[in-house]
Parts: C-alpha cells; sequence; structure tokens
C-alpha cells in the first residue's frame, strides 16, 4: 500500500476509510498540528456545506410523477422504443389499412371498366311480356345513321333525357331527338361504341332477338344490370371522421409510449372540394406529449407532462384524378396539410393517404399522419412529434 | 403474498421489475432510495437544472427500458449512476458549457447568504478540478455514492477512486482558502 500523506489521511478519515492501523499515527500527527486541525476543520465545513446542498436538491415533483408515471406503462422492450412500427398496435393498423386497399382492389376490379366520359348509363328490366325489354340508353354521340330521327333509338348530345325502348315496339321521342346538325357534331367528336346489348334498331322488322342455343328466353332477355357510371362532380362538401393510433410518439423528455385510448384520438374535418384540390377546417382531440411549464418563486421551471391536446386547423388536400377504370376508380390517393393551433402551442400536420369512394355519398378515408407541436418557453422551444395512422368515413355532399 | 418493497435488497426490487405485478411499486422503491442521488448528481455535473432534470428523467427512462430479467443486478447505485453519467457526458457536449455555467449560481431564496455563498464557491470550485477528479468529488459530496460505487460507475479500481478523492478535495480546500480565511472558518461550532 502506498504511503498516505497526512492531507490524505484527514479524507479517508472522514469518509470512514482510514485503516485501523493507521489511525494512531493520524491522531497523533492531528494533535502536533494546528495546521493539520485547521486543515480537518475546513475539510469537515466543505463536507457539512456539501451534504446540506445536496439534500436540498430534489427533484420536481411534477418531474417525479411523470417518472413514476413512465413505470406504470406496460413494459416495452428496448427495441421496440426505438423503433416505434414494430408496435404491435401500428402492425394492426398497417393491417386494417391494407386489408381496405386490397377489398377496394377487388371491389373496384369487380366494377368492371366503364368509360365515365361516354356517360353512358344504361337499365335493363324485364318487361311484364318477358322477352322485351326496355332500355334506357344517354350518350353523347349519334348513331352514324341516315336514319337518326326514324329509329327507335333516342340518341341526344345533352344527357338531360333518357327514353325507353322496347324492343319490338319501338317508340320515338321526338322530344329530344337531336337534330342532324347535333348528329353530326357529336359524330365527329365521339366514335360509337358497341352496344353492351344487341339491338334491333329496324322499325319495320320487330324480329325477336336470336336466343344462343344453351340459353333460356329468360336468362338471355334479361341481362345483369350494370353498375352507374361514377362521374366526377364539380364541386363537393365533405364531412369526415377519423379515429387516429399513434405509432410513433417523441418528445425530448419522454422516451417511454404513453398509454393509448381509442376515445381520445377523434380528427373532424370539414372539406369543400372542387374536382382534385379541396380547402379543409379540421380540428382533432388527439394524444400528444406535451410538457406544461410552469415557473415556481425561485425561478425554476416546473414540467407538467400534458397528454391529450385539442387542436384546430386549416389547410388544404390534393387528391388524385379519377381513373376512368381499374383500381384508382374509386380508390384515390390523396395528400395534405393542416397548420393549426392548440391550447398550448401551434402545429403543424402533414397527411397523405387514400380515399375510397365506396358509395356515391361514402367514403373511407386511410391516412398515415405526420405531426409537428411547438409550444414557447421564454427563449426556448419545446417540440414534440407524432406519427399515427387515421381511419374514418367522409360523408360527401 | 404482500411484499414488503421497503425491506427488499436492491436485487430483489430489480428482480421484481421484471414482473408485471411488481414493477411500479418496485420502481417506486429504487426511485425513492436513489432518485435524489441521482438528480443532486445531475445537477451538480450540468451546472443548468434543466439539463439537469432532462438527464435525470433519461436516466430512469433508460434504465426502465433496459430492464432485463436475465441480468444479475450486482450494484444498482452503481448501474444508475452510470446510466446517468453517460447521460449528462451526452448532453454535456451537446451544450454549452460556459454559458449555462453562470445560469445556477444564483442560490436558493430558502437558504442563508452565508449558505448560498459558499454553495456558490464550492460550485465555481469544482468547475476548476480536472473532469475525473471533479465528477468523483460531486459522486461522492452530493450523490452520496461509496467509493466501491463509484470505482464501479467508473470502471476502475478503488484505489483510483480514492486518489482522484483525495486530491479533489485538497485541491477544493485550496481553491477556497481565501474564503475561509475571510470568514474565519477555522474552527467552526
Amino acid at each position: 500500500m502506498e504511503q498516505l500523506s497526512h492531507r490524505d489521511m484527514i479524507d479517508l478519515f472522514l469518509d470512514g476509510q482510514l485503516p485501523a492501523e493507521t489511525r494512531s499515527v493520524f491522531f497523533a500527527a492531528l494533535a502536533a498540528s494546528e495546521e493539520l486541525q485547521a486543515e480537518l476543520h475546513r475539510a469537515v465545513v466543505l463536507h457539512a456545506a456539501a451534504h446540506r446542498h445536496a439534500q436540498t436538491l430534489q427533484p420536481p415533483p411534477a418531474l417525479t410523477a411523470s417518472i413514476l408515471a413512465a413505470a406504470a406503462t406496460p413494459q416495452v422492450p428496448a427495441s421496440r422504443t426505438r423503433s416505434g412500427w414494430l408496435h404491435a398496435k401500428a402492425l394492426r393498423t398497417i393491417a386494417l389499412t391494407a386489408a381496405a386497399t386490397v377489398i377496394g382492389f377487388f371491389i373496384g376490379r369487380l366494377s368492371g371498366p366503364l368509360p365515365s366520359t361516354t356517360k353512358l348509363a344504361m337499365q335493363s328490366e324485364h318487361a311484364a311480356t318477358g322477352n322485351a325489354v326496355a332500355v334506357r340508353h344517354t350518350t353523347t354521340q349519334a348513331i352514324p345513321t341516315s336514319q337518326n330521327t326514324q329509329t327507335a333509338h333516342t340518341t341526344t348530345a345533352q344527357p338531360k333525357s333518357t327514353s325507353p325502348i322496347a324492343l319490338g315496339t319501338p317508340s320515338v321521342d321526338e322530344d329530344i331527338a337531336p337534330t342532324p346538325n347535333d348528329a353530326l357534331t357529336a359524330v365527329a367528336v365521339m366514335p360509337l361504341p358497341k352496344p353492351a346489348v344487341p339491338v334491333d334498331f329496324s322499325p319495320a322488322s320487330p324480329q325477336p332477338m336470336p336466343v344462343p342455343l344453351g340459353h333460356t328466353l329468360e336468362q338471355h332477355s334479361a341481362p345483369p344490370p350494370l353498375p352507374p357510371a361514377v362521374e366526377e362532380p364539380e364541386e363537393e362538401f365533405i364531412l369526415s371522421i377519423r379515429q387516429t393510433t399513434p405509432l410513433v410518439l417523441r418528445q425530448q423528455r419522454l422516451l417511454s409510449p404513453l398509454s393509448s385510448s381509442p376515445l381520445n384520438n377523434t380528427l373532424i374535418a370539414a372539406e369543400y372540394r372542387e374536382r382534385t384540390v379541396s380547402i379543409l377546417a379540421q380540428c382533432g382531440y388527439e394524444q400528444f406529449p406535451i410538457y406544461e411549464v410552469t415557473t415556481t418563486a425561485d425561478g425554476t421551471p416546473q414540467y407538467t407532462l400534458r397528454q391529450l391536446l385539442w387542436w384546430v386547423g386549416g389547410g388544404m388536400r390534393v387528391y388524385a384524378p379519377r381513373a376512368e377504370e381499374g383500381l384508382f376508380r374509386t380508390l384515390r390517393p390523396m395528400a395534405g396539410i393542416v397548420l393549426g393551433t392548440s391550447q398550448y402551442g401551434v402545429l403543424g400536420r402533414g397527411e397523405v393517404g387514400l380515399s375510397w369512394e365506396v358509395l356515391p355519398h361514402l367514403s373511407v378515408q386511410c391516412l398515415l399522419e405526420g405531426m409537428v407541436h411547438s409550444h414557447g418557453i421564454g427563449t426556448n422551444w419545446e417540440h414534440a412529434e407524432k406519427l399515427s395512422a387515421s381511419i374514418g368515413l367522409a360523408f360527401r355532399f | 403474498m404482500a411484499v414488503n418493497y421497503t425491506l427488499s435488497s436492491d436485487r430483489e426490487l430489480y428482480h421484481y421489475l421484471s414482473m408485471p405485478e411488481h414493477r411500479e411499486r418496485a420502481f417506486e422503491e429504487i426511485y425513492r432510495r436513489y432518485g435524489q442521488r441521482i438528480y443532486a448528481y445531475c445537477r451538480k455535473i450540468l451546472f443548468n437544472t434543466q439539463d439537469a432534470e432532462d438527464a435525470f428523467q433519461s436516466t430512469f427512462l433508460k434504465f426502465l427500458s433496459s430492464i432485463s430479467p436475465d441480468r444479475e443486478m450486482t450494484n444498482l447505485p452503481a448501474y444508475l449512476l452510470t446510466i446517468a453519467r453517460t447521460t449528462c457526458m451526452d448532453m454535456f457536449a451537446q451544450r454549452h458549457e460556459h454559458a449555462e455555467l453562470v445560469e445556477d449560481f444564483h442560490g436558493r431564496p430558502d437558504q442563508t447568504v452565508e449558505a448560498n455563498e459558499i454553495n456558490e464557491l464550492i460550485e465555481m470550485a469544482l468547475h476548476l478540478l480536472p473532469a475525473q477528479w471533479r465528477e468523483a468529488v460531486i459522486m461522492q459530496l452530493y450523490a452520496n455514492m461509496s467509493y466501491e460505487e463509484i470505482a464501479s460507475a467508473f470502471g476502475v479500481p478503488v484505489t483510483t477512486v480514492r486518489n482522484w478523492l483525495c486530491r479533489g478535495r485538497q485541491r477544493l480546500r485550496e481553491i477556497l482558502q481565501p474564503y475561509f480565511e475571510e470568514r474565519h472558518v477555522e474552527h467552526p461550532e
């Protein structure tokens, strides 16, 4: 063991680390030297002051509460804390979104290709006689024959009217029959599509339709109804409500995830859309790690964790143009930004996702959203970020 | 069976942390035992209240996320201190040390002027010590860590820590010598 100086002995003595065999040496030196006594006294004063001061250094109650609250949340392995994408909740949300996409895909495929630009709407229904088919045919093109006005086929350049045509008992709706000029103009613009049902346009020979072998008359004369063509409205008012699920929450003071509840992650949006661009007002009640800062009498900041946030904001969205056929006939990619304010500060929000227009006035929205919130504390700013997924319904008027 | 957490050893408490039914209470007890010491260490190392609170919270949250039933916890305070030390070092590297040193020198209104004065002087004197001496002295004086715990946190032999502590405190007294002479604190009551 190395040789200890008397000054070293002072510190070791105060720490209770002075070896027993050295104590007598130390006490003898202490009794003989006033300088050593003064040094010991200074060491004691220093120790006492430091210990007294250490006792005053207590963590603020709010900080203690937030740390203990972190222990109350379910344990998350370190690897999952680093990668929020592996969180089970996130996986569930992604699976739901994927399922909705797949369903949308098949619905879109089953709907079949139907050119919306031709504005073709056909309906077939059984006539009372069983072999007569009433066909309502509204189209922008004309039949390029010289007998346009004489045929049983009703043709108009404007989709303003429909006319029943009974096979074998043709009738002419003179009011809506186009003038030759209209017909010629339309012919120049649009080629004639192949009719979905073979129709005999001849007025003089009401021949019954030939029935293919293996088919009964009823089967042949009642083709399945085609879905109505989806038109792109010029403008729409959209009211939507969505449920969000936090995927990743980041705050410089918060390393563990907050406990989540489906009731406190709701968004409501009102949107006015013109073709592919819309403006929207949105509000939300969401889970978000915000630390409210107050200052105590001695100037020490106190941080209080606020887990919920009310916010309102406005922004815009852009929708992909509606496709004429295929998957994106009813499934429309969309993206948007929103700027807003909460009860604590300001926020920015970006979103990207899909709007599945499942019915003429109803859509299902699936979005991936990023949100950044800031609020000022003196000259400092507290930031928190959140990545979430949402799913909801939109009502279009 | 009811568990008396207050009477449980550190090793038992750490073991309880892996059990969902005991986790919260065990963590509370660990926090009660070592929270103040870790907080005092963060405050003295970082010289800045806000940074210290950030580091303190990060320390316990990292500790929570690092819990493993496979780990045999032999020295819990040293383990916590090691996490706190790493966190403080990271934070210290990110911040402007000098600008924040001044901030914490305003003392506490609930203490006497004399107490505030000596605390501020000790803090300034600590800042003049070599980094390892300063850290060891803070761990001992403010976090109340033993030689073994400090040695474990640093990963050095106990004799090295003893040497740092003796040198550090002697240097501290030398720096504060004028204060003691001025105040005549030669023979305290």
